[in-house]
């Protein structure tokens, strides 16, 4: 599958890793502009559901204010966005299990208007199967894998974000496609039997 | 790179349609979040709808289980392309919510070795679940990084007002309500300048040590070195 920075120019993935070195620190306003949509893609991505997606997104972006000085370099902005998101979407991610072990389905997912009801309804499976086997994943092989795939980060983007090298990267993704692709195929093989889609 | 199946890249496909937000989204919580500026009419009056059916729908679950696996096991049978199935088998085959993943907690940041260590259960929104969307209610208590802002900062103002014993006893609510908090790497800092208030100079050098460990670029440990002369 092709990633193209291009694809996703304005998603503030394309900026991740991409600033200047001469330009001077974002300012908390544009920090905000710029990675809006990369926080939440990621949120929602790693299983924030649609009821607590606006808390996710305004926590991550509190801890960014509150630590916007210690920014000093803007080129870490990306990665340091990156490393308070993955910490706050993994905090939501603890509490939930705790408290809601069995989560009710996310209703807000059904909504598009713009499709039939039988389409809108296959794409809610898809994306309910979707986040099972994500949830599922490991979480550093998660992490790669919806950097990569959901979010067509290239390459070279997702280690200066996470911090690894490149072929590390590579060799995560590598893994995490293969494990995912196996269970896409295991499970619909369960549904073809007609059992629950679960692991 | 390997290319995936047909039905795994579907499935990614889908994760990019869904994950999306929508305008409204990104203007709503852009406004929230940099708080200059306001939630408009329309986009206030939509989120207030929205908040009201979502009440609706928590008074009615059984309604919205209804609404939910009846086009989930319709489209079920449309993705699989099993039409022979009968409506009970697909039924069967596709609300099921996933069964909970347990993962063992973090262990990259230790709970800091403060006094005293009262047992507490872990901290929970009293709510069972939260359904914030605007800033106000994800504002309100319950929301734990706005608790953990406000104990740090109280750490922190009590150490500008020169009552280290104070900022100590905030630094060790935190460390006991948020083990794992985002802020921990905030509060690591300001425990070492609190124990640098203290005098207890040997402490601090050795929390900074410790927590240099987990993380050496940290600025914020940098500035409580400089601000300690450690």
């Amino acid at each position: 599958m092709a990633t193209s920075p291009a694809k996703v120019a304005g998603s503030g993935v394309t900026n991740l890793v991409g600033e200047e070195p001469s330009l001077p620190v974002p300012s908390f306003e544009e920090l905000c502009t710029r990675y809006f949509e990369f926080v939440w893609k990621y949120a929602r991505a790693c299983g924030s559901r649609s009821d607590e997606i606006d808390d996710v997104v305004q926590d991550v972006f509190l801890v960014v204010q509150r630590r916007h000085t210690e920014l000093r370099d803007a080129q870490l902005a990306g990665s340091w966005i990156y490393s308070i998101t993955r910490r706050v979407v993994s905090s939501y991610r603890r509490r939930q299990r705790e408290r809601d072990a069995r989560a009710a389905p996310d209703v807000d997912s059904l909504k598009s208007p713009e499709r039939s009801p039988l389409a809108t309804a296959e794409h809610n499976l898809e994306v309910r199967v979707l986040s099972a086997l994500l949830d599922a994943m490991d979480e550093s092989k998660r992490e790669v894998f919806v950097l990569a795939e959901i979010l067509e980060m290239t390459g070279r983007e997702i280690a200066e974000a996470i911090g690894v090298p490149m072929n590390t990267v590579y060799s995560r993704l590598r893994a995490a496609r293969e494990e995912f692709d196996v269970a896409a195929q295991r499970q619909r093989k369960l549904l073809e039997r007609g059992a629950p889609w679960t692991r | 790179m390997d290319e995936m199946s047909r039905e795994a890249s579907q499935l990614v496909k889908a994760g990019r349609v869904a994950f999306h937000p929508t305008a409204a989204d990104r203007a709503r919580l852009i406004a929230a979040v940099t708080g200059t500026a306001t939630l408009s009419a329309g986009v206030a009056r939509a989120a207030g709808a929205q908040r009201s059916l979502r009440r609706i729908f928590g008074v009615t679950h059984a309604a919205r289980l209804l609404v939910i696996a009846l086009p989930v096991a319709a489209a079920g049978a449309h993705w699989l392309h099993v039409r022979e199935l009968s409506p009970a088998v697909v039924q069967r085959a596709l609300p099921t919510p996933p069964p909970p993943i347990l993962v063992a907690p973090s262990t990259a940041q230790r709970p800091l070795p403060l006094e005293p260590q009262a047992v507490e259960p872990p901290h929970e929104p009293s709510e069972p679940e939260r359904s914030g969307s605007t800033v106000s209610e994800s504002s309100k208590p319950g929301n734990d990084v706005h608790q953990e802002v406000a104990l740090l900062s109280k750490a922190q103002a009590a150490l500008s007002r020169g009552r280290p014993q104070e900022a100590l006893e905030a630094i060790s609510e935190h460390a006991r309500r948020f083990p794992h908090g985002v802020l921990a790497e905030e509060r690591a800092a300001t425990l070492v300048r609190t124990l640098c208030a203290l005098g207890r100079t040997q402490a601090a050098a050795e929390e900074l040590k410790r927590v240099e460990k987990l993380n050496p670029t940290s600025a914020y440990l940098a500035r409580a070195r400089e601000s300690c002369g450690l």
